[in-house]
């Protein structure tokens, strides 16, 4: 949403992945409950991009159009679609071992672009799991890129 | 709600009604947040957001809708009519405080 609204012309692609069918059943719905678009929703995005649907809201055609949903192991290739330009991976990687995050890590930066970045959860960092990162200051929070001096 | 804000840090005063709250502002009390119901007696939720949006002097006023009514027509009302942020009931505290947060009037934080 947030994309679009800044750049109307941009064609914008996701992919979701989970490893669980029902998980992605539900993101494929584009249906929230009440207690979920409450959340950290802007009102002004709210009315632009949601409709009422019962007692919940469903996301718009157009915001859902630019969204794949596929079932997806993380530790397995990773999925189709060429190099990425952002990648987010929130509060998934604190339910693995550190041998499991760095694995997955380093997945993920196998189809990260150059540049790119990676959003982890708040509360997380890739430091201690991998060097091949660089955190980079963002407005009141952080992301991550693959480390410039590492760069292949 | 005031039990909410309190939780959250906020020093809170409570207005029966739209023009309760603005004899509170008018009283020269300095405000940082309103939360404000939509259906109340004497001056409604949307008639006070109306109201406070015209007076120069409470610009700086965040103004947020924390009621019952959630249809989408509402919501655009609400937001057209001046409220900066709008809060369906039932809501969780912490669905408040990220909306707090958005506004700037409470730091970030997250749970999974």
């Amino acid at each position: 949403m947030a994309l679009l609204e800044s750049a109307p012309g941009l064609a914008v692609e996701i992919i979701a992945t989970d490893i669980s069918e029902e998980v992605l059943r539900r993101g494929r719905s584009g249906r929230f409950s009440q207690i979920e678009i409450n959340r950290g929703l802007p009102a002004a995005m709210l009315v632009r991009h949601f409709a009422r649907e019962g007692t919940g809201w469903e996301l718009s055609e157009r915001m859902r159009s630019t969204v794949t949903f596929s079932q997806h192991n993380l530790l397995d290739q990773p999925p189709e679609g060429g190099a990425f330009d952002i990648i987010f991976l929130r509060n998934t990687l604190i339910y693995f071992d550190l041998q499991t995050r760095r694995e997955v890590l380093c997945r993920v930066r196998s189809v990260l672009r150059s540049g790119g970045f990676l959003l982890l959860g708040a509360t997380e960092s890739t430091f201690g799991i991998e060097d091949a990162w660089e955190r980079v200051q963002i407005g009141g929070g952080s992301v991550y890129r693959i480390s410039t001096a590492d760069a292949a | 709600m005031a039990d909410v804000l309190s939780g959250l840090g906020f020093d809170t005063s409570q207005a029966g009604n739209g023009r309760e709250a603005l004899d509170l502002l008018d009283a020269g009390h300095a405000f940082d947040l309103a939360c404000i119901d939509w259906n109340m007696p004497v001056m409604d939720g949307l008639e006070f957001v109306v109201a406070v949006r015209a007076r120069r002097e409470w610009r700086d006023l965040t103004l947020i809708m924390v009621t019952t009514e959630g249809e989408h027509g509402q919501v655009v009302r609400a937001l057209a009519a001046g409220a900066h942020e709008y809060v369906m009931k039932p809501f969780t505290p912490d669905a408040l405080a990220s909306k707090l947060a958005l506004l700037g009037l409470l730091p970030f934080e997250e749970s999974p």
